[in-house]
């Protein structure tokens, strides 16, 4: 007894000994890319006099040493784009002749974003205040281009701006790593030439182009006071950034683009490098600065956003703050411009050239196109609140089985055609509520299980229908499967990344905890889905919610402020190609846009911001012809009428949530699609819809735009490469065109005789 | 024996098993809504409702279809004018709209598309003097006249539309109006008859009233302040030895100023008035006697307060010509709640944005107005009114609601199943459906509406008719059914006393049963022949909890508010259960000092034999819920108030032979019993509390550590 005792205690104290050994080990971190220290500020000079800094066939590079401006000449068109606009160049006299001096904002290149260290706000110091003011500017010629370092010297920040020309465009672009900061105040954002698309307030034939869900044009009106002054992010949700109230319902920025018309010039921008941990701001309308512009904002070093903690004391009056880490983003952020003109300064010329961006350097290929005539997204399931012998429980409520899918389907094809293509979303464990990651990677028995699906897969093939089973990757709120809470992302503090989210209408938190998959989780977890798809006998896998929101992941530097993000979403659609699937990407951003066959859920509407002139379709202006589409369900649409001409002006198939039984029990779910999903009611409307646009979507079907007309503010013309067109009046008057009347809120399609 | 140990613990696990898995469950109601919802896409609301009468809560947020979508935005730029100073009010009148800018002392009069037809401004009186109404906050157009609530100026104007000033009206002279009366009125409005309302800020008055020949009649309409018999004793004491320095410096409780009024048809006055700790009544229809004839004094006509950070304000009002009002709601969350004329909430659309970033969001919401079916709402932070317009869908509901109180159901049918096509949430198209099927005399399908549209009253209605139809065709069956089963037990019973047959052998459970005739003796033998059985003690107790947890799930629709959303049989446990435990143990405390010679084992197997009536009295509930009406309810009300009653008897009789105590005796001890119930209920909070605060400690000293 004695000698099982201590030989349990020795036992004990060596396993001990050998965990406390082995607590130092482990691979050697890679140290923290930083700001370089202020102290150590060395930057190289030239002084660079007025004058053409480079200049290559199509652009000229003018530095202005005197007013320490830079501008870019196309030689093409005779237009220059400055980073102070054209108009403003020369200094203006008011009524009594005096010189009215342009505004900062405007005169400046660069703002950065900092931290009071008192107060935790976030300020922006502006670079012609900041530092041209007080002569701290340094500028030093690179190759195709000028280095302009703005030294902020009362802030001990300097950052560096490299603006540089190529063949065809021209580029403004920070990286990070080159950037000086002291101690006085953290930087963790830059603006650069934020008026660049600068337009003079109530200029003629003007407008801006903000990519705010299917695209929007902002005319530059006046509005008497300070105007409009906001900002969306690049790319729509981010995970790790925990609001702490409920967000406005904004459509998202999926391109990372924008754009501004002049007169016969246009200036289209490309978010060519960072674009993940972007935001597009705007100023419109301003009386005090005379003009509207858009710009981008780069988010450079990670943060934590916190409540602020009982008894922390700050000057400030927010209930929340950032607190950030010392590392930064490592990859350089820039801008590339493209100048157009004549018929090319336009919405579709915009389009074109994005489109011919992404060819380059997205591989962006015109693809065999099934594009279908409508899209179906059948829900399986959701958890509801349910009891059990009188206590309180969850249970899964099934509104679509596998076999009412197929019964679905079948009637709908028989109806309109089996050129369709139908997502399954939630047909896992908790069905579209966050639960096990993907759903646990199954078809939760009560939808029919696996074999139910199996079933359901080869009844589709069998007609031709395209089908893809959507996994949600990104969150999860129970272990198992393989992943646990400790697959989950980080915070800068090392801290897990947890999100709460909020009631629509009291706005309070819901009482949950979601986890977000680290990086190397979600290539783990899309590894996996390319396996299970096997044994289900899957057409296609979809990846809703990795195609539209950003999440950063603290635990590598790269994925910093969503860096990475597009690769790893490519990396995860590679796998299921590589593996012969099919692949669908929903609302998706470019990057998932690009790694995709087929996309759904594509904008129709815009946010529809007060200083928004009208919506226009610029999603679909893009990938027309690229990808086959479907827009957003229409029967989740508060006008149906309004959105199936949007359809027709866009050119894509309508979209619809569907699903098969419901129950009173349901009415106060949290869910809000279940009001207008429920299959029964919408079957007669939605052959109805298919049937009026079938003939026009099957002409376009793979097609892609060649023209894009605005007729007014209500109307407008889309020219396909086929001869086929559209006129689509949203109007409540008839509007008289070339072709003859077309009465209001409706539409008039034809072909070209040649 | 051992068999009996071993049973026993066994059963006592599984009760603390069960117990535990009770307080376990508590938590499971986390919800996260997930990443897949939704609302429309085209707009920066979500269009909801409330249904009515789901669960035991007031009301039930649904979300639906969108009724009202963004039309445009009218500002200062859109109509081509300078920038206004403000937006203080709208109002609409022959399809012109009214903008008051009281800042500038300008009128913008707008035609139907809202494009700018003319500017009223520049006033001159008979006398030939400029006429400004700078500072103006209210305006109302009938006819070819309009008047402004001239607030800074103390008066109201009588213009034409065109632009003319008619006459001014200052506060008149009157013995009604109290001499320190300070006059800024603030809303005006004129009935069908002419006679002018003007609603003066901070006045708990009323409004004043003038006759169509301008002439002040009186105040109007004012509010009340609602004394409970606790206040008013309370202010009837106090006044009693109370000095007159010590009432000059009270506080009287004074009734609420309503903010804004609209004309109704038929001339009633419909008020809201907005506070910050008044969450029901806010909204009243006056008639032309000033009388409330709304009857929604408890009612909450606003968002559910409890999910909002701030109580909700409601602070503007307009009628449609068919009685549907619209109310603004305008502080943490704008938004405009859409009732019929019997005040079913339609939907509520619109939200809030503290910059007024979208079309369809307000920074702050001022006045609303109706013209046709859309609705304009003034913000008075971006100065300008946006014009929401009825949806499609929106507009179906309005028009078979509107059929619906009309009681003509001839195309409501056939709209309201439209309506659920595009809504199968929509619980107005539920009680539509189940009022025509009534009146129709389906009532299968009446019911069937009704229960899906949580329609008790119909419900009970189309109950009672199927009922009687059902009873009409199996009345004969039934009735010689009974018949004979009577006679069957009469023959049984006869002759179970003939042969001397015994049901109940166990002599423990014999005694349990008949402590319900023969209390004393029972109750006597449980104390002295120790004839009380501990396991048939806690089956009662158990049954007394299920049926408990049943009678709210399993009752009669008519008489259930059950809602599994919200239902948690913990607090089941807690009424029942817990609650007798609670008193069994503090009586054996209590007992143990004064006197008393029961043990632990008695009071408890004499209080769970009590609850024989009431466990009795709640099968029988169950069981008529379905049977009868609400309306025919009241004799299952008076048995369970006399088994109620019973119970407290047989409790009192087996405590006194238990402890041997004469009458007064028990009454002492139980009054401290229940003293000691609520010192120990106290108790338990104070650790419970004590708990949270040493976890928030544990919690802040994590944080700082973590944020170092």
């Amino acid at each position: 007894m004695k000698q099982n005792l201590k030989g349990g205690v020795s036992l004990l104290l060596a396993v001990l000994l050998l965990a406390c050994g082995l607590t130092g080990c482990g691979g050697e971190e890679a140290p923290l890319t930083t700001f370089l220290p202020y102290a150590e500020l060395d930057v190289a000079d030239e002084s660079v006099p007025t004058g053409t800094v480079c200049e290559n066939a199509r652009w000229q590079l003018l530095w202005d040493a005197s007013t320490k401006r830079v501008s870019f000449a196309d030689k093409a068109t005779g237009a220059l784009w400055g980073q102070v606009p054209a108009e403003a160049a020369e200094p203006a006299r008011d009524e009594s002749g005096r010189v009215k001096k342009n505004h900062p904002q405007m005169e400046s290149a660069l703002y950065v974003v900092y931290q009071d260290p008192n107060s935790f706000d976030d300020v922006t110091a502006y670079s012609y205040t900041g530092a041209v003011q007080s002569g701290e500017v340094y500028t030093e010629r690179i190759e195709n281009g000028l280095r302009v370092t703005y030294d902020f010297y009362d802030l001990e920040i300097a950052v560096p701006v490299d603006f540089t020309i190529a063949d065809g465009s021209f580029s403004v672009s920070v990286d990070p790593t080159k950037i000086f900061e002291g101690e006085i105040c953290k930087a963790h954002s830059v603006a650069l030439a934020p008026f660049l698309c600068g337009l003079k307030n109530d200029a003629e034939n003007s407008w801006l182009f903000l990519p705010d869900g299917s695209g929007a044009v902002v005319r530059p009106l006046s509005s008497g006071g300070v105007g409009v002054v906001d900002k969306q992010d690049v790319f729509g949700r981010e995970f790790a950034y925990q609001s702490f109230s409920r967000l406005p319902e904004t459509a998202q920025v999926y391109l990372p683009v924008f754009g501004a018309k002049k007169g016969n010039n246009a200036l289209f921008a490309v978010l060519s490098s960072g674009a993940e941990s972007a935001s597009l701001n705007w100023t419109v309308g301003s009386d005090n600065i005379g003009y509207s512009t858009i710009y981008p904002q780069f988010t450079i070093r990670g943060f934590r956003y916190i409540r602020r903690p009982e008894n922390f004391v700050t000057t400030t009056t927010l209930g929340a703050f950032k607190i950030f880490g010392e590392g930064i983003v490592t990859k350089p952020v820039s801008v590339t411009y493209f100048s157009l003109s004549g018929e090319n300064a336009d919405l579709d010329g915009m389009a074109d050239c994005y489109r011919d961006y992404l060819t380059q350097t997205g591989g962006l290929k015109a693809a065999a196109q099934d594009e279908g005539v409508a899209a179906f997204k059948y829900v399986g399931a959701l958890m509801q609140p349910a009891f059990f012998a009188g206590i309180p429980t969850k249970k899964l409520f099934p509104l679509t089985t596998t076999a009412q899918a197929e019964t679905m389907t079948n009637e709908l094809a028989d109806a309109i055609g089996a050129d369709i293509s139908v997502t399954l979303a939630g047909f896992g464990k908790s069905g579209v509520d966050p639960g096990q990651v993907a759903g646990g990677f199954t078809v939760a028995g009560k939808l029919g299980g696996a074999k139910g699906m199996r079933k359901l897969s080869a009844a589709l093939a069998a007609k031709n229908i395209p089908s893809y089973l959507d996994f949600d990757l990104l969150s999860f709120t129970k272990r198992g499967a393989g992943f646990s809470k400790r697959s989950a992302a980080t915070y800068p503090d090392g801290q897990v990344v947890k999100y709460t989210t909020f009631d629509d209408i009291g706005g309070g938190t819901n009482d949950d905890r979601i986890f977000v998959l680290s990086r190397a989780g979600i290539s783990r977890a899309a590894a996996r889905v390319a396996k299970r798809a096997a044994s289900l006998d899957l057409f296609g896998v979809s990846y809703a919610s990795l195609s539209q929101f950003l999440s950063s992941d603290y635990t590598v530097q790269s994925s910093y402020v969503g860096g990475g993000m597009s690769e790893d979403v490519a990396a995860c659609f590679d796998v299921a190609r590589t593996a012969g699937y099919g692949t669908l990407a929903s609302a998706p951003n470019v990057y998932a846009a690009l790694s995709a066959d087929r996309l759904a859920d594509v904008p129709l509407y815009s946010s529809n911001f007060v200083m928004t002139s009208y919506d226009v379709p610029f999603y679909a202006l893009v990938f027309k012809g690229y990808r086959p589409m479907s827009a957003v369900s229409l029967n989740l649409c508060a006008d149906r009428q309004d959105a199936l001409l949007r359809c027709v002006e866009a050119g894509v198939a309508p979209g619809y949530t569907l699903y098969y039984q419901t129950d009173p029990s349901l009415a106060s779910s949290d869910h809000s699609f279940l009001y207008g999903g429920h299959y029964a009611g919408n079957r007669d409307e939605i052959i109805a819809d298919v049937e009026g646009l079938a003939d026009f979507l099957r002409s376009v079907a793979g097609v892609a735009v060649s023209d894009y007309t605005r007729l007014g503010d209500t109307a407008s013309r889309t020219t396909y490469e086929n001869g086929v067109w559209a006129i689509v009046n949203f109007g409540d008057a008839p509007l008289e065109t070339e072709f003859g009347a077309v009465p209001a809120k409706s539409y008039l399609t034809g072909r070209a005789q040649n | 024996m051992l068999k009996n140990s071993s049973v026993r613990k066994s059963f006592a696990s599984l009760l603390l098993a069960a117990v535990l898995l009770f307080a376990v469950a508590i938590p499971a109601f986390a919800d996260a809504s997930g990443t897949q919802a939704a609302g429309s896409e085209e707009m920066p609301f979500t269009t909801y409702t409330y249904w009515d009468g789901v669960g035991a809560a007031e009301k039930t947020k649904v979300f639906c279809k969108p009724m009202y979508t963004v039309k445009t935005l009218i500002d200062a730029h859109s109509l081509g004018a300078a920038a206004f100073g403000s937006v203080d009010d709208v109002c609409t009148a022959d399809g012109l709209t009214y903008l008051l800018d009281g800042t500038s002392s300008k009128i913008y009069v707008l035609d139907a598309d809202y494009r700018l037809l003319r500017v009223i401004g520049d006033l001159t009186d008979s006398a030939g003097s400029p006429v400004s109404f700078a500072g103006a906050q209210g305006i109302f157009v009938k006819g070819t006249q309009l008047l402004v609530a001239d607030t800074k100026n103390a008066r109201v104007l009588v213009l034409t539309t065109d632009g003319k000033w008619q006459r001014t009206l200052p506060l008149p002279d009157s013995k009604i109006i109290p001499s320190d009366f300070k006059y800024t009125p603030i809303r005006v409005a004129v009935d069908s008859r002419d006679y002018l309302y003007v609603a003066s800020d901070g006045s708990y008055y009323g409004a004043l009233v003038y006759s169509p020949e301008m002439e002040f009649l009186g105040f109007y309409g004012a509010n009340t302040v609602a004394v409970s018999i606790g206040e008013a004793l309370r202010s009837f004491i106090t006044d009693l030895f109370s000095t007159d320095a010590k009432r000059a410096g009270s506080v009287r409780a004074l009734p609420y100023q309503f903010t804004d009024f609209a004309i109704g048809p038929h001339d009633f006055v419909y008020t809201v008035t907005a506070t910050a700790d008044q969450a029901a009544g806010q909204i009243k229809r006056l008639n032309p006697g000033g009388k409330d004839v709304l009857g929604k004094e408890s009612f909450n006509f606003a968002d559910d307060a409890t999910h909002l950070a701030t109580v909700p304000a409601l602070r503007a009002i307009d009628v449609d010509e068919d009685g549907f009002f619209y109310a603004l709601q305008s502080n943490a969350a704008n938004r405009v709640f859409w009732y019929d004329r019997e005040s079913n909430l339609i939907c509520v659309f619109g939200t809030s944005n503290s910059v007024q970033a979208q079309k369809g969001t307000l920074a702050m919401g001022g006045s609303v107005a109706v013209n046709g079916t859309d609705v304009l709402v003034t913000d008075s932070v971006s100065k300008n009114v946006t014009v929401f317009s009825i949806t499609p869908y929106g507009e179906l509901v309005r028009s078979t609601q509107l059929s619906t109180l009309d009681d003509d159901f001839g195309a409501t049918v056939e709209n309201w199943n439209k309506v659920l096509q595009a809504d199968v949430n929509c619980q107005l198209a539920y009680r539509g459906l189940a009022k025509a099927a009534y009146t129709q005399g389906d009532y299968r399908a009446a019911l069937r509406y009704a229960r899906q549209g949580t329609d008790r009253e119909t419900y009970a209605s189309a109950f009672v008719k199927q009922r009687t139809a059902f009873l009409e065709t199996w009345f004969t069956p039934l009735f010689l059914g009974l018949v004979v089963l009577i006679a069957a037990l009469a023959f049984l019973l006869r002759l179970k006393h003939k042969k001397g047959v015994r049901l109940l052998k166990n002599e423990r459970l014999r005694n349990l049963f008949s402590c319900v005739a023969h209390p004393f003796e029972a109750f006597r033998l449980v104390k002295e022949k120790g004839m009380g059985s501990l396991p048939a003690a806690t089956v009662l107790l158990a049954l007394f909890y299920l049926l408990s947890a049943l009678r709210d799930t399993a009752s009669g629709f008519a008489f259930s508010h059950f809602d599994a959303s919200n239902y948690n049989a913990f607090f089941v446990l807690l009424r029942t259960v817990a609650l007798v435990l609670l008193f069994v143990v503090c009586n054996w405390l209590v007992c143990v000092l004064m006197g008393g010679i029961g043990r632990l084992r008695e009071i408890y197997t004499v209080t769970c034999y009590s609850l024989l009536p009431v466990i009795v009295s709640t099968v029988v509930s169950i069981a008529f819920s379905h049977l009868l009406s609400p309306d025919e309810f009241v004799f299952v009300q008076i048995f369970n108030a006399v088994c109620v009653g019973y119970t407290f008897f047989l409790l009192a009789v087996g405590i006194m032979k238990v402890h041997d105590f004469g009458f007064g005796r028990f009454l002492g001890t139980t009054a401290v019993t229940v003293i000691a119930m609520m010192i120990l209920v106290f108790l338990i909070f104070l650790i419970f509390m004590l708990g949270q605060q040493v976890y928030a400690w544990i919690e802040t000293v994590f944080t700082e550590i973590r944020y170092r």
